[in-house]
């Protein structure tokens, strides 16, 4: 059973009459399975945070079919496993961290007994047993993040739906917040992870969507969306020359500051441009395979919906 | 109750709202030791039996609307105290946290209006067994009726929740939740003189008018007065205000979940 599965979703926001309508989400489908990390990737405004509020029942879907935990999002009981760390939270300020948890936790139908086992846990893990006994509104951006993500997982949920977990956190809490995902997925519990910082995703997700202006431009593991096919990058004395390279084995793509960067049609080709060089009397110090940041592949999947038609990226003088 | 009420609790020892109940309550006790004292010198002159009728009529009507007019400040306090809790619990940043929980928006809503009410008609009613035990030692008589004054004010404080939660529901602002109460309180205020204005101005549409809206609104004035008879064990003629407010407040609790179950957040 997929954790999450989400159908063919639109989300229409009806404002006031001077911005019209607004498509949020634009007839969406994806599935988180369990023990995923899914990233969720796409510009300010690409409908991140709205489909996460669907999920959980906070926002309804205009449209299409939404599962959580096999339930539909307007049963309560869909959220019984699950955890939330909202974008921009403003978390009850009269409490402090620890009172937060204590809500947290009776509102998920915990026993005092349970909640305090499970304080003590979480606490140390997010860092926060010096300032539980600290009103929220005393808190920083960084720590009231923190105890977000330690309310998110009272109840020990199956998934845990974050909205940009590490925005105002101190590098060194990102890497702990990292560390605690890390932990969570090893439990075999699933992740979504919204985020506009793509190396974090990147570092910690299994698979991606990427999202713009409500629709989803691609859904794939992060190894795919990385990795450009037949790309490689040539480290070799060759100037600022374009080579005459036969159509039938590739083209050259770029001039770089230490050699050329060719496109092949296939694996084969890299013998042949070796052979050419080495022709040519041209050293050649190395050969590598050309791997996107995620980063790049996101800005140029972005891009190419931008351009109507969208084919004619990466490929520049041929 | 999942938690909610004692988060409402929390909340009001937070905002020093129960500080100033109990401003308002010492307050109100001295007022009565410093009364009370007068009192006594007056009985204490040996007056003939008629008049000394006349001074417990005196101080048993002293008692019960002394007493009213205490609890019905401490409505008035929390009423105005409690108008922003609904809203903040529905502004940004914050529903999502209440919401994200495995309770149905329905559930949420009872249970916080629920605390709300168990908390600060809780609060009032403390509150007014103090005021209420510093009457009876320092007056030496009690009556039981009395005690319905804090049902009263348990009603009230019902009644003027349904209003400011429904507001509070749709708008999300406490400016509007509490301008809806004080639009409601002169309504219910002026409404009963209606009939002198009939006489004044001849106009069929008007009188309707007034008197659709006096029998739909909630007339908290009129069922104090109510209440006050069934204090002072008398016969109360007409029932009709109490059950059309308490209709009135149903009516109201039940559009409040109607738009709570269909809001985005
Ligand atoms: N409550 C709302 N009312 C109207 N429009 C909204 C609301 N919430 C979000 N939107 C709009 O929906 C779009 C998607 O927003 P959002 O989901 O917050 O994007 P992201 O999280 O990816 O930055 C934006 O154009 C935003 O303006
Ligand atoms: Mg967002």
């Amino acid at each position: 059973m997929n954790i999450v599965s989400v159908e063919n979703v639109v989300k229409i926001y009806h404002t006031g009459m001077k911005r019209g309508n607004i498509t949020a989400l634009n007839e969406v489908s994806l599935s988180i399975d369990q023990a995923e990390i899914f990233g969720l990737l796409g510009p300010n405004g690409a409908g991140k945070t709205t489909l996460m509020k669907v999920l959980l029942g906070i926002t309804r879907a205009t449209s299409g079919g939404v599962t959580v935990m096999g339930l539909s999002p307007a049963d309560a009981g869909s959220r019984e496993k699950v955890g939330y760390l909202p974008e921009n939270h403003r978390f009850p300020n009269h409490l402090t961290g620890i009172g937060l948890l204590e809500l947290a936790g009776r509102m998920c139908g915990m026993s005092n007994a349970e909640i305090k086992t499970r304080a003590d846990e979480l606490l140390p893990l997010v860092g926060m047993d010096k300032w539980a006994h600290t009103k929220i509104r005393k808190y920083s951006k960084g720590m009231a993040q923190r105890i977000g993500l330690a309310q998110a997982l009272i109840n020990d949920p199956d998934l845990v739906c974050l909205d940009e977990p590490t925005d105002g956190v101190d590098p060194v809490g990102k890497i702990e917040i990292r560390e605690v995902l890390q932990r969570i997925k090893e439990q075999g519990k699933s992740v979504l992870l919204n985020s506009h910082l793509l190396s974090e995703v990147e570092s910690v997700a299994d698979r991606v969507a990427i999202l713009s202006k409500g629709r989803v431009r691609r859904v794939d593991t992060v190894k795919h969306l990385t990795s450009r096919q037949l790309e490689y990058e040539f480290e070799a004395e060759i100037g600022d020359r374009f080579l005459d390279i036969p159509p039938e084995i590739g083209k050259q793509v770029a001039v770089t500051a230490n050699g050329m960067r060719v496109e092949l049609k296939s694996r084969e080709g890299v013998t042949h441009i070796i052979d050419m060089l080495r022709q040519r009397r041209i050293n050649i110090y190395a050969v590598t395979p050309v791997k996107m940041s995620l980063e790049q592949s996101f800005i140029e999947l972005i891009k190419d919906q931008a351009t109507p038609g969208g084919q004619q990226s990466g490929g520049g003088a041929s | 109750m999942k938690g909610l009420t004692r988060d409402t609790c929390n909340e009001m020892i937070d905002r020093k709202l129960f500080w100033v109940f109990v401003a308002v309550t010492v307050l109100t006790i001295l007022i009565v030791l410093l009364s009370a004292s007068t009192v006594k010198t007056l009985k204490a002159g040996e007056a003939p039996p008629e008049v000394a009728k006349g001074i417990g009529d005196l101080v048993d009507a002293y008692l019960i609307n002394g007493l009213g007019k205490f609890l019905s400040i401490l409505v008035f306090l929390a009423v105005m105290g409690t108008a922003g809790l609904i809203p903040s619990m529905l502004s940004r940043g914050r529903a999502e946290f209440y919401m994200s929980k495995p309770i149905s928006r329905t559930g949420l809503l009872l249970n916080k209006l629920v605390g709300m009410w168990a908390v600060y008609g809780g609060l009032t009613v403390v509150a007014g067994l103090v005021c209420l035990g510093v009457m009876v030692l320092s007056y030496d008589l009690f009556k039981i009726g009395v005690l319905w004054m804090l049902v009263d004010s348990l009603v009230a404080l019902a009644v003027w929740f349904s209003i400011t939660g429904l507001i509070g529901v749709i708008s999300g602002s406490y400016a509007f939740a509490v301008t809806a109460a004080f639009l409601v309180w002169i309504a219910q205020s002026l409404l009963p003189l209606r009939e002198g204005l009939a006489q004044i101005v001849n106009s069929k549409v008007l009188t309707t008018t007034l008197d659709i809206l006096y029998y739909v609104l909630p007339k908290p004035s009129q069922v104090s007065d109510l209440f006050a008879q069934l204090a002072r064990s008398k016969e109360v003629a007409d029932w009709m205000p109490l059950w059309s407010t308490l209709l009135f407040a149903l009516v109201m609790y039940a559009a409040s979940l109607w738009f709570f179950r269909r809001k985005d957040y």
